[in-house]
C-alpha cells in the first residue's frame, strides 16, 4: 500500500495524510449484494435503502426509528444481521456493514458529523421524518453549513408536529427546512427514490459544491407503497459513482493532481479528523460570519451547474435519464396553462392531461419539481415562458400563498413579464388529491388565463370542492 | 544492578509533545486549560488522536477561526499521522456522540483493513451544560452502548460560556445569574448515573491533585468502553475569588466532601480518596466563604468564615449534603 | 490653536455624539460607560450604550460603545469614528488601536502619564485627558480599579452632565449591584478626588494623529465551514491579560530545581521551558512570560522551592514628544 506521506495541499485546512487510510482495502472488502440488474417489488423505503448496501464507500448507517421512516432502518438492520455482511479478513469473519441504533434523531445526526468529518471519503446516511427531522434540526442546520458534502439524509415527508398530530405524508417537513443548507430533491415512484440516491452523494461532494444532500419522497403515499424498481449491478453503481467523483477533479486544481496520480480512489478537498490535521466547527464573530455564508450560498448554486453533469453520466451508465430539475410534461408546446406541483400525486395528473385536453379544449402541461433547493428558478422561469396562466399545488401548510407559489412566483417576476398565477392547497396530512380535485385545478387555471388575473390569493380544496372563504 | 524507577505518571506526560497550545483564551488561571494540557501529552502515546468539543469555554476560547486555534502536536505540521491531530466542535450536546462516530468510523476502517495504525485515541469534552443537562441523553446512551471512548466533563456548576447561569450540578445555595441566592435542590448524582448507566471506568479528580489526575487521565485513555472523568474546576470568573486560588479551593472541594477524588473501574472496588475521615475533615465553611457566590450565606470576616445571621440552616444543608455525598460516593465506589 | 468645541456644546446644538472604549475585560470599562450612560440618562438627552458583543474573557479585550444625542438615537451601526475615545487599561491600548476612526477628538486615558506623553505615546490630536484611576483605586479601594476615576474625567472633560447628577447616578449603579455601604462612600470619595485630580491638554492635530481606518476589501477566500489547520494561536499573544504593573519571574541561579514538574503540568499556558531528565522529571530554567504569562500565579503556588516569583515591572521608556 502507499506510503503515509503528509501533504499540506490543502494550506488554509491543515496538512492531509494520505495514505493513512487506504480506500482500496475498503473497496477490496465490499460484498456484492447485487450481481445483476434484477427488477423487484420494493416500497419507497427500501428503494431508499439498497444503495447504503451497494456503495462500498457506506459501511455505516445510523438510524432512529420515526413513522413512516421505520422500514428503511429495519430493511438494512434485517439486511445486515448477523453474518449476513461479512468477508473473510485477516483470519476472521468482519462485517462490512454496521447500522448503528441511536436514542434519538438528533444522536443520528451528530452520529452522522463524526462518521462523515472522521473519512470524508466515506458516505453515510440517515433516514427520518417531521418531528426527528426537527428535533435534529440544529445538528442539521450546522451539516448543511459544514462542508460535508458526503452525509446524506433521506426525509421521508410527513405532516409536521402536533395540534392535531398526523403520521401521513405531505411536504411541511422538508420545506420547513429548505434552508437548512441540504441540497434538496423530492422524488415521486421508486425508480425516481433509487436513482436519485445514486447520484447525489457525487453531487454534494464536488469539490464546489461540498453541501450534504436530502432526497425526499412522500411518506405513505410513496414509503407504503410498493412499485416495480430496476437494481443496477453493484459493479456498475459504484463504477458510476466513482466516475461522478471524477467530475470534480481537475488537473488544474491542485488539490486533486495527487487523487487523479495516485489512482487510489480518494478524493482531493479537505482533510477528515482522522487523516488530517486539523479543526472543524471552529467559531467567529460577526466579524467573519457573513463572509463564510457568502461561500456556502455559492457552492449550493454550483449545485445547479454539477446536477445536470452528473444527471447525463447517470444516463450514459444507465440508459434513462437522471435527476432533472423537474419533469416536464407537455410544455412543448406552449400550452395555454401548466400546473406546478410535487410528489406521488402527480402522476394523477399526468394520467389526466389528454382527458383534461379533451374536455375544456384547452392545451394543459404539468410541471413536477424535483430539485428543491437550491430552486432552479432560471430554469422553470424559461420552462414556463409563454404560458398563460400557471397554477401551483401546494401540499404543505403555510400562513400565507404557500412555500412553492412563492418560489414560482418570484421565478416568473424574475423573466420579466410574469402570467397570473394560482395558488392551491390540497393533499395537507397525506389528503387524497383526487381527480376532481385536478379537474378543478386545470379549470380554475384556465379562467385565471383567460381573465388575466388570479380568482383570489389561494384556494383550499378537496375532493373537486373549494374549502374556506379567505 | 539497580533498576531505575519509573517516573510517576504525571512526570512521564510533562515530557511529552503537548497538543494544546499557548495563545488560547481561557481565564487566567482556569483548570479547563490545565486539563487540556494534560490530555494534549498523555495523548503523545503513538496513537493518532482525536478531540471532540461540545460548546463550552473550552471550545471558544481555543477553536476560534482564525487566529485562536489552540490545538495541534508540537510546532510544526507533523510528519507522522500518529502525531496529528484532528479537533471537531459540533452542537452543544453532541461531543459524546459525534466521539462515538469516530470511533465507530476508525472500528471499522480498521476491521477492514483500511487503517493500519493503531486504534486512535478519542476524547470528548464537554462543560455542565453539555453533559449533565442538555446533553445527559447523549452522556448516558453513549456509555450504555459501551462506546469507546474518554469523555472528559468539567463541572463548575454553572453554564460558564454564557454567563454563568445556574446547572444542576450545582451545590445548594449557590448563586447564579437565573437562580440569584441558589436553591436547596442537592445536584444531579452524576457519578452514580454514568456508573448505572454502565461506564468502564468512572473518575472524578480536580487538576490540582496533579498526580492522581494524570493516573487517571492514562486510565480513561486505556478503558475498552466508555471511561468519564468529571473535572471539578473552580471557576474565577464565574464563582468569584481571589486570583491564586485555583489550586487551593479545587483541593478543598474533595477534602469537604463536596467533590471528592473518586476512581473506579466497572465491576471492581473503587476508591475516595483525599477526602479525610468525618472527624479530620475540613467543614464547608471555609471553602465557601473563599467564594464571593456564597456571600449572601457566608463570608470571610477579619479572615474567619463568618455565617451572615439568619442563614445558619443554609450553611447546615450544604454540610449535610457534602457528608452525605462521601457516604454515597463511598456506596458507589462499593458497587 | 483653538480649543476643541465642548462635547456638552456640541449636544446642545443637537449634534449626536459617539463613545467609543478599549480595555480589558473585568478592568470596569463596560461598567464605566453604562455608569456615564446612566448619568447621561438623567437629563433631556437620549442615549444608548452597549459592549462589543464576544467571548472575551477575564483579561481579553473589550470594547464598548455610546451613542447620545438631543432627541431620539436611532443610529444603530457600530462606533467607527469617536468623538470622544477612551482607554481603559493601557495593556489593551498596546492591542488595539484605541483612536482608530479619529483625528482630532476628545480622548479620555485611564494612565498615571501626563496628556502630553499620552498624546505622544498613541499619536493623538485634540482634547487628551488623562485620570491615574488604578492609583485612586488602590488608594480609595485597596484595588487597582479606575473605572469610577475614567468615569469622573469623563464627566468633567464632556460636561454634558452635572457632577452632582453624576455622583447620583454612580450612587444609583453601585446599589443595584448589592454592595456594602462602605463600599459605595469609597467609590464616591474615590469620584469626588478623580473630578479634581483629571488633567487635560490641547494638543495640535498633526497628519500622524490622523487614524483613519482600514475600508473593508472583502472577506477573500475562506475555507469550507471554517475548517482550518491548527497552532495558530501561538500568534495570540496573551501577556496583555494580566494586571499592569507586575509580571512572574524565575530565578535559580543555584539549580536548586529537582524536577517535581508541577510547575509544568499546572501552568495553564504550558509555557513553563525546561530540559527532560529522564530520572528526575523536568528540569526548569525559564518560561514564556513575555508572550503569554497571565499573571495565574499557579506556578507560585505550586513550586515547593519558591523558585517563581512576582516582580514589579520597570516602566516602559517613552517616545520622544
Amino acid at each position: 500500500m502507499s506510503l503515509v506521506q503528509p501533504r499540506n495541499l490543502n494550506g488554509p485546512y491543515g496538512a492531509r495524510y494520505d495514505g493513512a487510510i487506504d480506500l482500496g482495502a475498503l473497496q477490496a472488502r465490499h460484498r456484492t449484494v447485487y450481481p445483476e440488474r434484477t427488477r423487484i417489488s420494493v416500497d419507497g423505503n427500501v428503494a431508499a435503502a439498497i444503495p447504503f448496501l451497494q456503495w462500498w464507500r457506506s459501511p455505516i448507517v445510523a438510524g432512529f426509528p420515526i413513522t413512516p421512516a421505520t422500514k428503511w432502518l429495519e430493511y438494512l438492520a434485517a439486511e445486515t444481521a448477523g453474518d449476513k455482511t461479512a468477508v473473510q479478513w485477516e483470519g476472521r469473519r468482519v462485517a462490512t456493514k454496521r447500522v448503528k441504533l441511536l436514542e434519538s434523531e438528533h444522536a443520528a445526526a451528530d452520529y452522522m458529523a463524526g462518521v462523515a468529518s472522521s473519512c470524508r471519503d466515506l458516505i453515510v446516511g440517515t433516514a427520518t421524518s417531521s418531528v426527528g427531522l426537527d428535533h435534529m434540526t440544529e445538528s442539521v442546520r450546522s451539516l448543511g453549513a459544514s462542508g460535508l458534502g458526503n452525509v446524506v439524509l433521506v426525509n421521508v415527508c410527513r405532516a409536521t408536529a402536533n395540534y392535531p398530530l398526523c403520521i401521513e405524508g405531505d411536504p411541511s417537513d422538508a420545506l420547513a427546512h429548505r434552508d437548512d443548507g441540504f441540497i434538496q430533491v423530492m422524488c415521486r415512484g421508486k425508480q425516481q427514490i433509487y436513482d436519485t440516491l445514486l447520484q447525489l452523494p457525487a453531487v454534494g461532494l464536488h469539490p464546489q459544491v461540498l453541501t450534504p444532500t436530502m432526497p425526499a419522497y412522500y411518506g405513505i403515499k410513496d414509503s407504503h407503497r410498493s412499485g416495480q424498481l430496476w437494481i443496477e449491478p453493484d459493479g456498475a453503481v459504484n463504477a458510476f459513482l466513482e466516475e461522478a467523483l471524477a467530475l470534480g477533479a481537475t488537473r488544474s486544481d491542485p488539490r486533486d493532481q495527487d487523487f487523479l496520480d495516485m489512482g487510489v480512489p480518494g478524493m482531493g478537498g479537505p482533510p477528515g479528523l482522522l487523516d488530517g490535521d486539523t479543526a472543524m466547527g471552529n467559531c467567529v464573530t460577526s466579524a467573519w460570519f457573513q463572509g463564510f455564508k457568502v461561500g456556502q450560498k455559492a457552492r449550493i448554486q454550483k449545485a445547479l451547474e454539477v446536477l445536470p453533469r452528473v444527471a447525463q453520466l447517470f444516463e450514459a451508465h444507465f440508459g434513462r435519464p437522471g435527476i432533472p430539475f423537474f419533469e416536464t410534461h407537455r410544455l412543448d408546446p406552449t400550452p395555454d396553462v401548466a400546473l406546478v406541483c410535487m410528489g406521488p400525486d402527480a402522476g394523477t395528473a399526468q394520467q389526466m392531461l389528454p382527458s383534461i385536453e379533451a374536455q375544456t379544449g384547452a392545451r394543459v402541461g404539468l410541471v413536477v419539481l424535483r430539485l428543491l433547493s437550491p430552486f432552479p428558478s432560471q430554469a422553470l422561469a424559461h420552462a414556463l415562458r409563454g404560458v398563460g396562466a400557471v397554477g401551483v399545488v401546494n401540499n404543505a401548510h403555510h400562513s400565507g400563498r404557500g412555500h412553492l407559489a412563492l418560489d414560482v412566483v418570484d421565478a416568473l417576476a424574475e423573466q420579466g413579464s410574469a402570467p397570473p398565477v394560482e395558488s392551491f392547497f390540497c393533499g395537507l396530512g397525506g389528503a387524497d388529491v383526487s381527480q376532481a380535485t385536478w379537474q378543478l385545478m386545470f379549470k380554475t387555471t384556465l379562467e385565471a388565463a383567460r381573465r388575466g388575473r388570479p380568482s383570489r390569493r389561494w384556494h383550499m380544496l378537496h375532493d373537486g370542492l373549494e374549502l374556506a372563504e379567505e | 544492578m539497580s533498576v531505575a524507577k519509573p517516573l510517576p505518571v504525571f512526570k512521564d506526560f510533562a515530557m511529552r509533545e503537548d497538543a494544546f497550545c499557548e495563545g488560547h483564551t481561557l481565564c487566567p488561571g482556569c483548570e479547563e486549560a490545565v486539563t487540556f494540557h494534560t490530555l494534549g501529552r498523555a495523548t503523545d502515546n503513538g496513537r493518532k488522536t482525536v478531540m471532540v468539543m461540545g460548546t463550552s469555554c473550552g471550545e471558544v476560547s481555543t477553536l476560534m477561526y482564525p487566529n485562536v486555534i489552540a490545538w495541534g502536536r508540537g510546532t510544526e505540521e507533523p510528519d507522522r499521522v500518529e502525531k496529528s491531530v484532528g479537533v471537531i466542535h459540533h452542537v452543544f450536546e453532541s461531543a459524546p456522540t459525534v466521539a462515538e462516530g469516530v470511533r465507530d468510523t476508525a472500528t471499522v476502517l480498521q476491521d477492514l483493513g483500511a487503517w493500519k495504525g493503531e486504534a486512535p485515541n478519542v476524547v470528548a469534552w464537554s462543560g455542565d451544560g453539555g453533559a449533565l443537562s442538555i446533553g445527559l441523553r447523549s452522556v448516558l446512551h453513549t456509555i450504555h452502548r459501551r462506546a469507546r471512548i474518554a469523555l472528559f466533563v468539567n463541572i463548575n456548576e454553572v453554564f460558564a460560556n454564557t454567563g454563568f447561569q445556574y446547572s444542576p450540578t450545582a451545590i445548594p445555595y449557590a448563586d447564579s445569574s437565573t437562580l440569584p441566592n441558589g436553591a436547596a435542590a442537592e445536584p444531579l448524582d452524576h457519578i452514580g448515573l454514568c456508573l448505572t448507566a454502565g461506564a468502564g471506568f468512572v473518575a472524578q479528580v480536580a487538576p490540582a491533585f496533579a498526580p492522581l489526575f494524570a493516573e487517571v487521565v492514562k486510565e480513561a485513555l486505556a478503558c475498552p468502553t466508555t471511561a468519564v472523568v468529571f473535572v471539578p474546576s473552580p471557576c474565577i470568573a464565574g464563582w468569584k475569588f481571589r486570583e491564586g486560588l485555583t489550586a487551593e479551593l479545587g483541593q478543598l472541594a474533595c477534602r469537604t466532601g463536596l467533590f471528592p477524588c473518586f476512581r473506579k473501574r466497572a465491576g471492581e472496588p473503587g476508591e475516595l480518596k483525599n477526602v479525610p475521615d468525618k472527624a479530620k475533615r475540613p467543614t464547608v465553611d471555609h471553602y465557601l466563604a473563599l467564594q464571593q457566590r456564597f456571600e449572601h450565606v457566608i463570608r470571610m470576616k477579619d479572615g474567619k468564615p463568618t455565617v451572615v445571621p439568619g442563614h445558619e440552616s443554609q450553611v447546615a444543608t450544604i454540610q449535610a449534603y457534602a457528608d452525605r455525598n462521601v457516604e454515597r460516593l463511598t456506596k458507589w465506589a462499593a458497587w | 490653536m483653538a480649543p476643541t468645541v465642548s462635547i456638552r456644546d456640541r449636544l446642545q446644538r443637537g449634534e449626536s455624539i459617539d463613545i467609543r472604549g478599549d480595555g480589558k475585560a473585568g478592568g470596569g470599562l463596560v461598567l464605566a460607560i453604562q455608569t456615564f450612560a446612566v448619568a447621561l440618562s438623567q437629563t433631556d438627552l437620549d442615549v444608548q450604550d452597549w459592549p462589543l458583543f464576544s467571548s472575551a474573557r477575564k483579561g481579553a479585550n473589550v470594547r464598548a460603545y455610546l451613542r447620545v444625542a438631543k432627541g431620539e438615537v436611532q443610529t444603530a451601526c457600530l462606533v467607527t469614528h469617536p468623538d470622544v475615545a477612551v482607554l481603559m487599561n493601557e495593556a489593551a491600548g498596546d492591542e488595539v488601536d484605541f483612536a482608530e476612526g479619529t483625528h482630532a477628538a476628545t480622548y479620555v486615558v485611564n494612565t498615571p502619564r501626563s496628556p502630553e506623553e499620552v498624546a505622544a505615546r498613541y499619536r493623538l490630536g485634540g482634547r487628551v485627558a488623562v485620570i491615574a484611576g488604578d492609583d485612586l483605586g488602590n488608594q480609595f479601594l485597596n484595588r487597582p480599579l479606575g473605572n469610577v476615576a475614567l468615569f469622573a474625567a469623563l464627566v468633567r472633560v464632556t460636561e454634558a452632565v452635572e457632577p452632582d447628577v453624576a455622583r447620583r447616578a454612580l450612587a444609583q449603579m453601585l446599589k443595584k449591584r448589592r454592595l456594602p455601604e462602605r463600599i459605595i462612600d469609597a467609590n464616591l470619595a474615590l469620584f469626588d478626588a478623580a473630578l479634581e485630580r483629571m488633567r487635560w491638554a490641547e494638543v495640535p492635530a498633526t497628519p500622524q494623529s490622523d487614524h483613519r481606518p482600514k475600508a473593508f476589501q472583502g472577506y477573500g477566500e475562506l475555507p469550507v465551514g471554517a475548517q482550518s489547520s491548527l497552532r495558530t494561536s501561538r500568534r495570540n499573544h496573551t501577556a496583555g491579560y494580566g494586571r499592569p504593573g507586575v509580571k512572574i519571574v524565575f530565578e535559580d541561579a543555584a539549580h536548586r530545581c529537582n524536577g517535581c514538574s508541577l510547575c509544568v503540568v499546572q501552568c495553564p499556558e504550558g509555557i513553563i521551558q525546561f530540559e527532560p531528565d529522564p530520572a528526575k522529571g523536568t528540569l526548569v530554567h525559564g518560561a514564556n512570560f513575555d508572550a503569554y504569562c497571565k499573571l495565574c500565579r499557579e506556578c507560585i503556588a505550586a513550586c515547593p522551592l519558591d523558585l517563581f516569583s512576582e516582580v514589579p515591572v520597570v516602566a516602559r521608556p517613552e517616545h520622544a514628544a
